[in-house]
């Protein structure tokens, strides 16, 4: 499960997107991270499958019922996973390139 | 910090078999394995002069209820959960809600473009989503090992 997240770049976008904010919903994650809806759809629901988010339906009195998505507690510690390797990353950049440590930045920066 | 969980949801198929009540011990033995207070109302003795109204809301207050899970599976008797329903939603304003997460069947609710929407037909459908109105997390599964394997993510969650 854990492979699945670190081999889908657009899934660890979308934890590093709602990094930080108080939920995001379906069409502010594809705005700030420039990605069509079907990219969204799967991403967000491979993580929701395994928690990595948390999706909450927003308190509505009538009309459609909306859904932002949250960290999840487990999202939040892959991302603080990724962190490290990444700073690992950095410090090693000229063993390991420097195109591939930019690649991992721009992925989770 | 561990979580007090009230276990919600049906006890009986649609064909009158009493095989749900036994998934929703299930549930609950895999949230108390990992070290949470749960709960279902089944399991609670009564106290004298109480009807199930008083039952629920003493159980809510007195167990200083965090997370209610409702568990909502396809082709079950809701009744009783819509009752259940009824009495968070009438009280919302006065007790302080617990979180709210619906584990629901694939077919019973889908999420599609960030909005829930809800697939039961006619006034079953009116049920969960007056509930999915206060601000609930829900969670879908297909089949029952799904649905463990999701209540044991859920317990690391909570």
């Amino acid at each position: 499960m854990v492979m699945e997240i670190l081999g889908h770049p657009d899934y660890l976008r979308v934890l590093s997107a709602l990094r930080g904010t108080d939920g995001l919903r379906f069409n502010q994650i594809q705005k700030s991270l420039d990605l069509n809806p079907t990219q969204v759809n799967r991403a967000v629901k491979a993580l929701t499958q395994g928690l990595w988010i948390i999706p909450h339906t927003v308190p509505t009195k009538t009309g459609r019922i909306p859904v932002e998505y949250r960290l999840g507690k487990r999202g939040a510690l892959i991302l603080e996973l990724f962190d490290n390797f990444r700073a690992q990353a950095e410090r090693r950049r000229t063993e390991l390139g420097a195109a591939e440590v930019e690649e991992l930045r721009r992925v989770c920066g | 910090m561990a979580a007090t969980i009230f276990l919600l949801g049906p006890s009986f198929l649609r064909s009158g078999e009493k095989a749900l009540l036994q998934v929703r011990r299930d549930l609950a033995e895999i949230f108390r394995a990992a070290g949470h207070h749960a709960f279902l109302m089944e399991e609670q003795d009564d106290k004298k002069g109480e009807d199930v109204i008083d039952k629920f809301y003493r159980l809510v207050a007195e167990n200083a209820v965090s997370d209610v899970v409702v568990y909502w599976p396809a082709e079950a008797k809701m009744q009783t959960t819509y009752d259940e329903f009824i009495l968070l939603r009438a009280r919302m304003d006065a007790l302080k809600l617990p979180t709210i997460w619906v584990l629901h069947h694939a077919s019973v609710a889908t999420i599609t473009e960030g909005e829930f929407q809800v697939n039961e037909p006619g006034n079953r459908s009116r049920y969960l989503e007056g509930v999915a109105r206060l601000g609930v997390r829900p969670l879908v599964w297909d089949t029952e090992e799904e649905l463990r394997e999701l209540a044991r993510l859920l317990a690391m969650e909570l």
